[in-house]
């Protein structure tokens, strides 16, 4: 993967990045750089407050039904839970020093600490479907009283525990798979040497946004698989 | 009970007793120390509003006038700040609303906690219909048609006592409102609220005409469903008539089911728990009348057909959705845990009494 | 007020050729293509402005549905029912009940969702944002080109929901109601559920759009006290867009996994709590009341303004009470759930409620102490506005009682709520809308309106709205409670008075409607300033060119110096400053 398409490097024929003119409305490249940022800021805000409701829902059933909650967070391996905040942990990481990268020029180390990160997030699906959510499933630990019976759980209250388990985890498992196209599509911009020292905009940006995704999942894990 | 620092102030005549705009606001039944509380404090709020918008249209129309664009469209300078009066319009206001507030939260709490020494009585709520539970454990069997022909208890209530409702829902979230109360408290599935008033005194000159207190006096005030529960909130109805206390305890002494036959049983259950849905009439309500309903050949909306027999209205009560007479919507909710196995031979018997298809066995005439 | 004349290499301006943004692009399927796929945020609010009106007509139907019902009460006559408009084949009473439930569940998904809340702010805003600030577009184009056609999901959503039967849940989907009513075709249920969640997203990035866009693209010299107050009420708005949005967009995606697989959060049959429905809803559904009325106020400031050419009275209170509303409404959601609450929790949520009184009450003391010694001129925008202050005065006083803790339990849920909420989002941000969309539709179509029939609309519905809704207010007081289909014949006269004006409401829009179809077939070209404003939409073309300036505006003087400026392209004979204006002390 690291062979170089010819046209980002040969002479005469400046790179993407460098020929990059900020969009008209804007005054210039910088502005548009900030303005990107601050953008992604605003949805990141917008992010937060979303899975604030679920935190709100999961601090409420917590204080009305401990047992319910100890039961439900027994039945979660904290193990798999640690790997895939290692997983995610070293993905966040890769993810900043392919911004380092592509501000240094290095274009090689660029691509692949993306190529990385996408393929972390992968893993991170893979450990999630293949350990968790599958396993679960097929024992009758899936969420909604309608289409399912909970036979094994000792609690009554034990349904709402999977509710909030599976909306949390299946919103935040969406949003990696979104954070992982986005990374991959600003791979396939880097190929073609969209991204250089004076325009970063698509990194930095998609960067902020998996570490957001990262975030999260660093208050899910703990509120999950450790407080019982 | 509180007494609010505001009820004798001098606003608080404004609204009394036959005062023609209190009657143009609210009607003429309010009833009780609580609606008199609200009536009061609403008028305040009401003339302090009042005050403020007349001032505001008076200037608006007044500048508007004097001000209306001449030969030239210049205006001249004015003063576009003024930092004293931008305060005193910012800091008066909150005064006077820290003043409501207290007002309101008095009045609250005069709603929410019971007052000492109240009768206690279970409210039920359930798509579309009320309960009353008393203290003996009876039930209201008295109904009266509303306009479109749907059946509404009427709750009998004691005048000048104190009273404490405890009110539960069997599915969705319904509003305790009887407007001549002036408060209304909500009723949540699977979690108690309470409503707690001391009932005022029975106003205007109605007698009750039959029975066998025949003279009493009374009053009736409408009990609404004030949060949005379906097809038909708005026929989720009663009627609160308040009597003498001591004929209401004999009143509610009457209703107590011991000692019916099976048929006696059905009908009283019919009336409290089935009348708002089924008619017995012939009258097409919500679900299919009960007038020559046993023994008669049903079509279902499965497009199946059977008899209507024991087993069907057993079926019927406790699993509602199995099979629904076409042309009906699956509304009714299941009745296990509601209405026991005696209860539902009571009522089978009664639907026998009002069926001419029903054909009792040789020699039971 | 800056002076600074900014021409800089790469801040090119428009081409001097460049057209006007309405001019086709060649024949009818490409022009419509180009509209279609346009990031030019003025074509975009023009897009937004039909859709609004659109739907604004439909759920304007679904009102009169429900003032027809409303008529007469259902009653029983010898077996038949009368009274009922709206009946079942069957004939059964209740049945016919739910027909009208659908309805008013129509009539406020779509007024609320579809037309209060995106109205101003995607229309009038996005039209009026860049060109206001000196900008050439709004921060990110292709963005905006995306909110639209979200919106236009979003709306399509709703609508095939109404066409598959609608549902019966008003639009607040309150739980328990919502997850177990229609259950034999669900889906329709979901669909509408989904709406408003797709809805949100578009509001999302609107809001979003507009706040980076004021943070970066004011024009050079233009301070953040220079700017419209219309911008600031934007701006304020796009905020609780982004910040209230989502909580509403988790709770309508639980409530849509509630429906699809009963997970049970809202569900009091396995202990999850409807109640906390309640709570996330108003989270997002209060802030979001301020979504609606905070663009009308920023109208109102800009009518008044220069249909009396005078300063407004008080601009950085008018600036920071538009944030003070937007930050205090996002702690007083608790006040809608008053008859379902602790005494506690019921009094910290009342006396914040009374916090929003405040800087909406200096509001209207800086509007009608700003037509003081002004120049008025009564247009239908400054009439309109005029009529704003006495409806929304109104709607304001009444929202006192409701705050209170022991009236609101009277009258919660009833029909005062009903009147006291449509004197505010109707009388207040419907009526500045259009307003609004008098006031610079020279600007946004180059043609001006019938002046004197607009002025008669303005009436018939100023006289139309009274009638209906102040009746609904007699109505609360006495008893009725919201959301019924049918009632108690000692209502009959008030309703009917109500239906009466109801119609007298469709009268007066049917002749702003035919208003605008004259204008935009025969009326006559507008010029650049016609009410002689001062904000910088009125120093371009009527209408803008492709990108809104010739040149990158010079800003020389605040939005609101009449006192001391000659409006642009207007002749100085015609507006001869006296001497003493310049001396007056301004402060």
């Amino acid at each position: 993967m690291s062979t170089l398409p010819a046209h980002s490097t040969s002479s005469g024929d400046a790179p993407l990045w460098k020929k990059y003119q900020a969009a008209n409305h804007y005054r210039s490249k910088e502005e548009e750089f900030d303005a990107c940022k601050l953008g992604m800021w605003l949805f990141l805000t917008t992010e937060v407050l979303l899975f604030a409701g679920i935190f709100v829902g999961y601090a409420i059933f917590r204080m009305l039904y401990p047992e319910a909650w100890a039961n439900g967070s027994a039945y979660l391996d904290w193990r798999w839970g640690g790997l895939n905040t290692v997983v995610l942990l070293v993905s966040s990481y890769t993810m900043a020093v392919s911004i380092h990268h592509a501000q240094l020029n290095n274009q090689a180390a660029l691509k692949r600490n993306l190529l990385i990160t996408v393929l972390c997030g992968a893993a991170f699906i893979a450990i999630k479907l293949t350990f968790e959510y599958i396993p679960k499933w097929s024992a009758g630990k899936a969420p909604g009283g309608s289409f399912f019976a909970y036979p094994f759980a000792t609690d009554p209250h034990e349904p709402l525990w999977w509710g909030i388990y599976y909306c949390g985890t299946g919103i935040h498992a969406l949003h990696v798979l979104i954070g992982m196209s986005l990374i991959f599509w600003v791979y396939l911009k880097a190929r073609k040497g969209h991204y250089g020292p004076h325009h970063y905009t698509g990194v930095e940006v998609v960067g902020l946004y998996w570490h957001l995704v990262d975030l999260i999942w660093i208050f899910l894990f703990p509120l999950l698989y450790l407080i019982g | 009970m509180m007494t609010s620092l505001f009820e004798h102030g001098p606003l608080s005549a404004t609204l009394a007793e036959g005062n023609a705009l209190r009657d143009f606001i609210f009607g003429t039944g309010g009833s009780g120390h609580h609606a008199e509380m609200v009536e009061e404090t609403f008028a305040w709020i009401f003339w302090i509003s009042a005050f403020f918008f007349v001032v505001l249209m008076g200037l608006t129309v007044l500048w508007s006038v004097q001000y209306k664009r001449r030969a030239t469209p210049v205006a001249l300078v004015s003063s576009s700040h003024n930092t004293v009066l931008e305060t005193l319009w910012t800091v008066i206001p909150l005064g006077i609303l820290a003043v409501m507030f207290f007002k309101g939260f008095q009045g609250y709490l005069d709603l929410s906690v019971a007052p000492a020494g109240a009768i206690e009585m279970d409210v039920r709520a359930a798509k579309w219909d009320w309960r009353i539970i008393y203290p003996n454990g009876a039930e209201s069997t008295e109904r009266e048609k509303l306009g479109s022909a749907k059946e509404i208890p009427i709750f009998y209530m004691p005048a000048e006592s104190p009273v404490k409702l405890r009110m539960i829902s069997s599915d969705v979230i319904h509003s305790f409102w009887v407007p001549d109360f002036r408060g209304k408290f909500d009723v949540m599935p699977n979690r108690y609220t309470y409503y707690g008033f001391t009932s005022g005194p029975i106003k205007g000159d109605k007698k009750l005409e039959a029975g066998p207190f025949a003279g009493t006096p009374y009053e009736d005030h409408w009990l609404f469903c004030a949060e949005y529960c379906g097809d038909s909130h708005s026929e989720m109805a009663a009627v609160v008539r308040m009597v003498p206390r001591e004929t209401w305890a004999k009143i509610v002494d009457g209703w107590s089911s011991a000692g019916l036959t099976p048929v006696e049983k059905g009908k009283r259950l019919h009336t409290i728990q089935c009348a708002s849905c089924h008619s017995i009439d012939g009258s097409k309500n919500v679900g299919p009348s009960w007038k020559d309903m046993f023994g008669k050949t049903e079509t279902f909306t499965d497009g199946t057909s059977g008899v209507v027999d024991d087993a069907y209205v057993r079926e019927s009560i406790y699993e509602p959705a199995k099979r629904i007479v076409a042309g009906f919507p699956p509304q009714m909710q299941p009745y296990k845990g509601i209405l026991s196995e005696d209860d539902v031979t009571a009522i089978i018997e009664y639907m026998k009494t009002i069926s001419v298809n029903h054909k009792p066995a040789e020699g039971q005439k | 007020m800056s002076t600074i004349n900014h021409h800089g290499s790469h801040a090119v301006g428009g081409h001097h050729d460049e057209g006007s943004y309405l001019a086709p692009k060649g024949g009818l399927v490409s022009t419509m293509w180009a509209w279609a796929t346009t990031i030019d945020h003025k074509k975009l609010g023009v897009m937004y402005l039909a859709a609004v009106l659109t739907l604004f007509f439909l759920g304007g139907v679904a009102a009169l549905a429900v003032r027809v019902e409303l008529f007469q009460p259902t009653t029983m006559v010898n077996g038949k029912v009368t009274g009922q408009v709206f009946q079942d084949a069957g004939g059964a009473v209740a049945a016919g009940h739910a027909i009208y439930n659908r309805i008013f569940t129509l009539h406020g998904a779509i007024m609320v969702f579809m037309v209060i809340v995106p109205g101003i702010p995607s229309a009038l805003g996005n039209f009026l944002l860049p060109i206001m600030l000196g900008a050439k577009d709004v921060a990110f184009p292709r963005l905006n080109l995306l909110s639209w056609w979200v919106y236009v999901v979003g709306s399509v959503l709703g609508v095939v929901s109404i066409i598959m039967g609608g549902v019966d849940t008003g639009w607040t989907f309150y739980t328990p109601y919502s997850t177990s009513t229609d259950w034999d075709v669900y889906m329709r249920v979901v669909l509408m559920i989904g709406a408003a969640f797709v809805l949100g997203f578009s509001s999302i990035l609107t809001g979003l759009n507009f706040v980076v866009t004021v943070h970066k693209l004011r024009a050079p010299g233009m301070g953040w006290f220079d700017m419209p107050l219309f911008v600031w009420a934007i701006y304020s708005t796009a905020i609780i867009q982004v910040l209230a949005t989502p909580v509403i967009g988790i709770t309508l995606l639980l409530l849509i996994f509630e429906r699809l697989f009963h997970v049970g959060i809202f569900d009091p049959a396995i202990g999850g709590d409807p109640v906390l429905f309640q709570h996330f809803f108003w989270f997002y559904s209060h802030p979001v009341v301020y979504v609606m009325i905070l663009p009308a106020f920023g109208i109102i400031s800009e009518l008044i303004t220069v249909h009396a050419h005078k300063k407004i009275f008080g601009y950085r209170a008018m600036a920071f009470a538009s944030l003070g509303v937007a930050f205090v409404s996002f702690l007083v959601w608790g006040h809608h759930m008053f008859a379902s609450m602790g005494e506690m929790a019921s009094a910290v949520f009342s006396a914040l409620t009374f916090l929003v009184a405040i800087p909406t009450a200096v509001k209207v003391f800086n509007w009608v102490a700003t037509l003081y010694k002004g120049s008025i001129q009564f247009t239908a925008p400054m009439v309109y506005a005029l009529f704003f202050l006495f409806l929304f005065t109104i709607g304001g006083l009444t929202g006192l009682p409701l705050g209170t803790l022991s009236t609101d339990l009277h009258l919660h849920d009833s029909y005062f709520v009903v009147a006291h909420f449509h004197y505010v989002m109707m009388g207040g941000t419907i009526i500045s809308f259009v307003a609004g969309i008098h006031h610079w539709w020279p600007k946004m179509f180059g043609r001006m309106y019938n002046e004197r029939w607009a002025i008669v609309g303005a009436c018939l519905v100023f006289i139309g709205f009274n009638l209906t809704f102040f009746t609904q207010f007699i109505l609360g007081t006495r008893g009725m409670p919201r959301r019924y289909a049918t009632y108690i014949p000692e209502f009959t006269e008030l309703h009917q008075w109500s239906t009466y004006g109801s119609f007298i409401l469709l009268l007066g829009f049917l002749v702003h409607l035919f208003v605008f179809i004259h204008s935009l077939v025969a009326g006559r070209p507008a010029p650049k300033n016609p009410w002689g404003g001062l904000s910088l939409e009125w120093e371009t073309d009527s209408p803008p060119i492709e990108h809104n300036f010739h040149h990158e505006p010079l800003v020389k003087h605040g939005p609101y110096d009449f006192e001391t400026t000659v409006p642009p392209h207007w002749d100085p004979k015609d507006y001869p400053i006296p001497a003493s204006n310049f001396t007056a002390d301004k402060h």
